[in-house]
């Protein structure tokens, strides 16, 4: 009898995500626990309609829009990041990185004015299960983009002192796809939080 | 791998979609095809992002359908939750 014995396919052939293999794990598992935050939130809701429907409103569902804008606008500036780290232009890298940097500041400048809204109006985690679901789910992901400027800055530094090369440059490719995972995240969060009635 | 012009393009898509999805919030009520028509948005800008920002779908994979899957499933999971009877 013919013994066929399978070989493994070439490393080649084998296609892995940009980046380090070890943010991608923590990009999933960061994607897990949003995602059940996302079903307790929306199940949840469904035992109380009417209080989520009445609190939303009180949301400023515009400027849950600009954010939305200005985070996919954030992540285009870091894929434009690493099309120029791949053409070897370090100095244009971390420009683009900065830009994206930028945005996320942005970012945080609506949402502390948002946060800072509520708390001033009296609203806190306990006022009631719409609000502790705003305030947490957003907070949650507002530390997460605190973090991703953190790491884009730390990127966008090393890119400006010509740190990375179009051969070598997955420090930028991993701190983008972090970056990307919270814009990910957000496109979830704002229809779910402030859109849908 | 995603080039300037393709990444611009989708740039813009995404931001339309994003109003899109916003004005229809703006509705008193939404019904049960307008709410899905904001998750198939919120799918499909999802997916764009996986797929050309954080460049999936030229690297393929298990990690793309993993991404891609759990756009899907959570958003499953949210359209069962609103029509659940209150």
């Amino acid at each position: 009898m013919t013994e066929h014995v399978m070989s493994p396919p070439p490393a080649a052939a084998i296609k892995w995500p940009a980046g380090d293999l070890a943010m991608w794990f923590f990009i999933l598992a960061e994607l897990l626990v949003f995602g059940v935050f996302f079903a307790a939130y929306a199940f949840t809701r469904a035992h109380h309609v009417e209080l989520f429907n009445t609190s939303q409103q009180s949301l400023d569902r515009t400027s849950g829009m600009i954010n939305t804008m200005v985070l996919i606008s954030g992540s285009y500036c870091v894929v434009r990041g690493c099309q120029a780290i791949r053409s070897g232009l370090s100095q244009a890298c971390a420009r683009w990185l900065w830009a994206g940097f930028g945005s996320g500041a942005v970012f945080v400048v609506i949402k502390l004015g948002e946060f800072s809204a509520k708390l001033g109006a009296g609203i806190t985690l306990s006022t009631n299960p719409f609000y502790m679901f705003y305030l947490s789910l957003t907070f949650f992901h507002f530390m997460h983009v605190i973090l991703g400027m953190v790491i884009l800055a730390a990127v966008a530094v090393k890119a400006g002192q010509g740190g990375y090369s179009a051969a070598e440059h997955s420090g930028v490719e991993t701190g983008a796809s972090y970056w990307h995972m919270v814009d990910l995240v957000w496109i979830v969060l704002f229809p779910l939080v402030y859109v849908l009635h | 791998m995603t080039n300037k012009l393709t990444a611009t393009l989708i740039w813009a898509v995404l931001l339309l979609l994003t109003l899109a999805s916003w004005s229809l919030g703006e509705l008193n009520h939404l019904g049960l095809a307008t709410a899905l028509l904001i998750g198939a948005i919120t799918l499909g800008k999802g997916w764009l992002v996986a797929d050309f920002f954080m460049g999936l779908k030229a690297s393929g994979g298990l990690f793309r359908w993993l991404v891609v899957g759990w756009l899907v499933l959570v958003i499953g999971l949210i359209a069962i939750a609103y029509h659940i009877p209150g």
